[in-house]
């Protein structure tokens, strides 16, 4: 119920309680026209860097440095420049890679059991009859330890999904394990002389992987240490989206994050460790860009 | 004529903060330094000091890890 005309409110029993209405209204008008001066004074400022607009004004629950963070934040600003925050559904992986995008962004999302995130997704995407756009989130203990089958088969079917994979060479969240992706010689709680390929095994390559697969239409790997990269990152994030927009196929991106408790170094050094030797492990580079899958042999019938 | 200079305003929510010092790092005009004040979860935060140099190129705000600085171009 609404009271506008200031003479039936007069002569009304309910006048009180009208009156509060009706101060409501003016307080409400009051209130929009402020807003609507504070978006016109917003239109005399541009912004060049900040918080994408898919994203709420929130902490960050992540640790001081953790370059998980400078991710999440490219993804929300790939879906603000395509335009698809209301038909984007996110699935996070268990660990701290999906914690920022679920603790302050704006789509729909969802998390998966450990490492079933491309299973999840394609239940949705399928649910959907491919009209919503789903994409993943995965750390290397999520994505290349538990769920390396889930992601490779998720492949196999044809699904046209997008993976964003945090590559910090350890599992952050449970305190700083080995996870496949980490160094030979690197030391984690439970490879305390360092990673050693006789106990241990070898790092894991994953975007090259992935590239070697038919269904999978873009793989790269990038980081986000200088500005250069962080561009270069927010390019690949967009094609890997892209892919599946167009129905081409699968698109992976495989991000390097440092995080520096697994490394028990201060933010920059840990920033400085990943320099110098995560890149030598792991080349930066787009390691597959087609716009239609192949096929390699086919029976004729 | 002498090309009008671009104002640019760079703002720090420094409650978001976790003194990572990337933004520091990464500006090319070394506009930013670390303050010693502390935020109420017990972090120094950055400081904007150097306004005439700064070019707007964004490039704190895009790294900073915890969304804590935005760059603003004033038209
Ligand atoms: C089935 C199952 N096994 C183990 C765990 C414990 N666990 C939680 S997070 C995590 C590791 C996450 O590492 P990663 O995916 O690299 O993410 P990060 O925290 O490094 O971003 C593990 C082993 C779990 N939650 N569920
Ligand atoms: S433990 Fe590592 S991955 Fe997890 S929030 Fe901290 S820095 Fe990031
Ligand atoms: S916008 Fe660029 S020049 Fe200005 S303070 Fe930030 S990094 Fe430095
Ligand atoms: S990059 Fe962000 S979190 Fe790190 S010191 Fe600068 S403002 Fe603080």
């Amino acid at each position: 119920m609404r009271c506008t005309n200031e003479e039936v409110i007069s002569a009304s029993p309910l006048r009180v309680f009208c009156i509060l209405l009706l101060e409501e209204d003016v307080l409400q008008r009051e209130v929009s026209k402020g807003r609507k001066m504070e978006d016109n004074n917003k239109d005399l400022r541009r912004l060049i860097s900040g918080r994408p607009k898919c994203f709420m004004i929130a902490g960050s629950p992540l640790c001081a440095g953790c370059q998980h963070g400078t991710i999440s934040r490219i993804i929300g600003e790939v879906i603000d420049d395509l335009g698809i925050v209301g038909k984007t559904i996110a699935v996070g992986g268990v660990g701290c890679h999906s914690m920022l995008v679920m603790s302050a962004s704006k789509f729909d999302l969802t998390t998966a059991l450990h490492g079933r995130a491309p299973a999840l997704g394609t239940g949705i995407k399928r649910g959907t009859d491919g009209k919503a756009i789903v994409f993943t989130l995965q750390g290397d203990g999520d994505l290349a330890a538990i769920g390396m089958g889930d992601l490779i088969n998720a492949t196999v079917r044809g699904e046209k999904l997008t993976t964003i994979f945090f590559n910090n060479a350890g599992y952050g969240t449970t305190g700083g394990q080995m996870a496949p992706t980490t160094l030979i010689g690197q030391t984690t709680t439970t490879t305390p002389s360092g990673r050693s390929p006789d106990t241990g095994g070898f790092p894991i390559h994953v975007a090259e992987l992935m590239a070697g697969l038919a269904g999978v239409a873009y793989s790269a790997r990038c980081a986000v240490n200088t500005i250069a990269q962080y561009k270069r990152t927010k390019k690949a994030v967009r094609t890997a989206f892209q892919k599946q927009i167009d129905n081409i196929g699968y698109g992976f991106v495989e991000i390097l994050s440092a995080c520096p408790p697994l490394l028990k170094m201060r933010p920059t050094d840990a920033r400085k460790w990943f320099e110098k030797h995560m890149f030598a492990e792991y080349p930066l580079g787009e390691f597959k860009n087609v716009d239609e899958t192949k096929i390699q042999y086919q029976v004729e019938t | 004529m002498e090309k009008k200079k671009k104002v640019i305003e760079v703002e720090i929510n420094k409650e978001f903060c976790k003194a990572c010092s990337y933004c520091v790092d990464s500006c090319p005009k070394e506009c930013l330094v670390m303050g010693e004040e502390l935020n109420s979860t017990g972090y120094n935060f950055p400081v904007f000091v150097n306004q005439d140099d700064c070019t707007g190129c964004g490039a704190c705000g895009f790294l900073c890890p915890d969304i804590a600085i935005e760059v603003y171009e004033v038209l």
